[in-house]
Parts: structure tokens; sequence; C-alpha cells
């Protein structure tokens, strides 16, 4: 196990997104923009890789019985810290994303890293592992986002000034957009385009 | 009593983990309280002195009173509807005082919380789309308030019930 095939497999070969299909939830609520994709992928990445790290640090000490509740009580823990961190910090972004902070609990990447990653490999592999996985999610929440704000609003990066502090950065690409893009069914759409076209690649490459 | 102490161990190692994340959770509360709360404040001023264009605010019974110069030019008022796709949406609305007409003239509308769908119904956001501007000026009598082609209020486009609900929500208040 080194860190090269733990990048690999969190960026590409087994991207918690794309090829996982694990954090659905938030993946498909908050894709429809730019500013959006970014602050919860961003909060996620933070909430997994400190979740990976602690998960691994007391793995000695958890029982069968009571690993699972033990993992869902971190990372409740820190997906609160998070939410508190950004009404503390990024308090307009918070009025945007925070309906779907709370629901990174559920997003079973974190679950599903600390059950088969972290309770059973040392810190710093965990928290490498947790990095990578979140920077997958991240890009691909990235880009799902680009591609539903510009097909499905005509705009890109709206918004994306209430987390980064600096005046208005929008692009108005077009006057509107395909609705159904911008629509739940939308989003469920573009994931699955995106999974085709990771499976076209990973064929012509083999 | 072998399999008790066990038992036992394997229930205190989670309660006590609990306890301490309860405990480290409650300090961050703690200590992010004042700023979050202040945060929130700034928000809502920041929405007030916006809404009225920097006049001078007091609070009043139902809201707030608006005075330029001295003299009360208008007031502010919440309301809540309940008629919108998903949950409630709340309004804060600045109206002119009650002219010899008895028709109040709207200042500016804003949305303090919606659970509308993002992407379409969240268009009722100053910051999402200029969709609820339309109001500036609006009166009771003075406006067809039904919905376009028929009234003089845009509909958005994808979120009818959103649009007719702060519609309806508007019009009821400068009706009474």
């Amino acid at each position: 196990m080194t860190a090269i095939s733990l990048a690999k497999d969190g960026l590409w070969k087994n991207n918690p997104a794309l090829v996982q299909l694990l954090g659905l939830c938030p993946l498909l609520a908050t894709s429809n923009s730019f500013a959006t994709s970014l602050g919860l992928g961003l909060t996620t990445l933070v909430v997994l890789t400190l979740s990976n790290f602690t998960i691994s640090l007391m793995r000695g000490l958890l029982d069968d019985e009571t690993r699972l509740p033990v993992q869902i009580l971190v990372i409740a823990t820190f997906v609160t810290l998070a939410d508190l961190s950004l009404q503390y910090w990024f308090f307009d972004m918070h009025q945007r994303i925070g309906l779907f902070v709370a629901l990174i609990v559920t997003n079973c990447t974190l679950l599903g890293r600390a059950e088969a990653f972290a309770s059973k490999n040392p810190i710093i592999l965990s928290t490498f592992d947790g990095l990578m996985m979140g920077t997958g999610f991240l890009l691909v929440l990235l880009l799902m986002g680009t591609i539903r704000e510009i097909a499905g609003n005509g705009t890109l990066f709206a918004n994306l000034h209430l987390l980064t502090g600096t005046p208005d950065m929008t692009i108005q690409i077009a006057d509107s957009g395909f609705l159904l893009v911008a629509l739940p069914p939308g989003a469920f759409l573009t994931l699955g385009c995106l999974i085709a076209a990771k499976n076209v690649i990973d064929g012509a490459l083999r | 009593m072998a399999i008790n102490k066990t038992l036992f161990r394997k229930i205190l190692k989670p309660t006590l983990l609990a306890l301490s994340c309860a405990f480290f959770l409650a300090f961050t509360h703690q200590i992010t309280k004042k700023t979050i709360e202040s945060n929130q404040r700034q928000y809502e001023e920041r929405l007030l002195r916006e809404m009225v264009n920097g006049a001078e605010l007091e609070k009043s019974s139902s809201g707030y009173n608006v005075f330029r110069e001295g003299t009360q030019i208008g007031t502010i008022e919440q309301l809540t509807t309940s008629h919108g796709y998903n949950g409630k949406i709340d309004l804060l609305i600045a109206l002119t005082l009650t002219s010899l007409t008895g028709d109040r003239e709207v200042i500016s509308v804003r949305v303090t919380h919606h659970e509308e769908t993002p992407g379409i119904g969240d268009k009722i956001e100053p910051e999402v789309s200029n969709w609820i501007h339309q109001f500036v000026g609006k009166s009771a009598h003075h406006t067809n308030w039904t919905l376009s082609p028929e009234g003089d209020i845009d509909i958005i486009s994808g979120a009818t019930i959103t649009s007719r609900a702060v519609t309806n929500a508007i019009a009821e208040t400068l009706a009474e």
C-alpha cells in the first residue's frame, strides 16, 4: 500500500463518486452551481480527512460491536464542527449550503472510508486516504457543478464571491439554460454521462 | 460475572467518547456563539438597510418604522406564507405610509427564509435573479395582482407555485 496507489484509487480507479457511487445525496443536491459544489466539496474533504485521522488514531480501542456507532459519532462531531466554522467564517455561504452541510453525516463515503480503511491502517496512510478520496469527490462535484451551471443557468461562478470574499465574478455565458439540467433529474443524467465517459476512457486505456 | 465485566467495558468506552464529543462541541459552540450571532445580526441589518436605501429604522410592535430626516416615510413588516412549493416562505416588505386614497406602495421586498427548490424556486432571492424587484412601486389598487400574461406580475418559469405564493402574500398585505 503506497501513497501513489492511494492517490490513484481516490482520484480515479476507485473514485468515491464515479466508481463507488457513494455520497450521491449531497453530490446530486449541491451540484447545480460551481460555488455550492466548491463549498460542499471542500467541507466534505476537510471532514473526511479529519474523521479518517481520528478513527485511525483510536483503531486499537474499538470493539467490533460498537465500532460503527463510534465512527458515526466521530463523523457527526466533525460535521457539526464544520457547520459551526462555516457560520463563523462564511456566514453568507452557510445561508446557501447550510442545509446540505448537515447531510454530510449521511455521506456514505465517510463511513465507508472509516470502516474499510481508517479502522485497519496506520494514521498517516489513513489521513492521506481521506485527503485523496475527498479530493476525488471534490473534483467530480466541481465538474458536475460547472456542467450543470453552464447548461442549466447559462452562468459560471455565480455567488462564488460569497466564498472568496472578492467582488462578484459571475460569467454570463447565455441568457438562460435548459431547465432540466438544473433540476434534480439533470443531476442524475449528468452523473450518468460522467460515469459513462470514465468507462470509455478506461476501456480505451486498457 | 466475567461476561458482565467485558460488556460493561464495551458500553463504557462509547459512552465516554460520546461525552467527550459532546463537551468538545459545547466548548466550540461557546467560543463561536458570539461571532455567529453577530454575523446573523449583521446579515439582517444589512438586509434591512438595503431595503430602505439607508433610511433610519426604529423597532415597532409589528416590525420597523422607517424614518427619513425625522419624518416617518413607511414601515417594514414581516410576513409568512405557507403556500409555497416546500415549507414556509418568510418575507420582509417595506411599504410607504397610507396615503389619502389608502393605497400603500411597495418600497422593496426581500425573502429572508425559504426552502423552495434550489435552481428553480430560489429565483425569488435577489442574489439569484431580479424577479423580486418587480414589486417595487406596486400598490393595491393600481396593480393587477394576477400573474402574467393576464396580470402585471411576471412569473418564474418552472416555479408557478412559488411565484403565486409570494405574489399573493404581498397582495394580501397591501389589501389590509
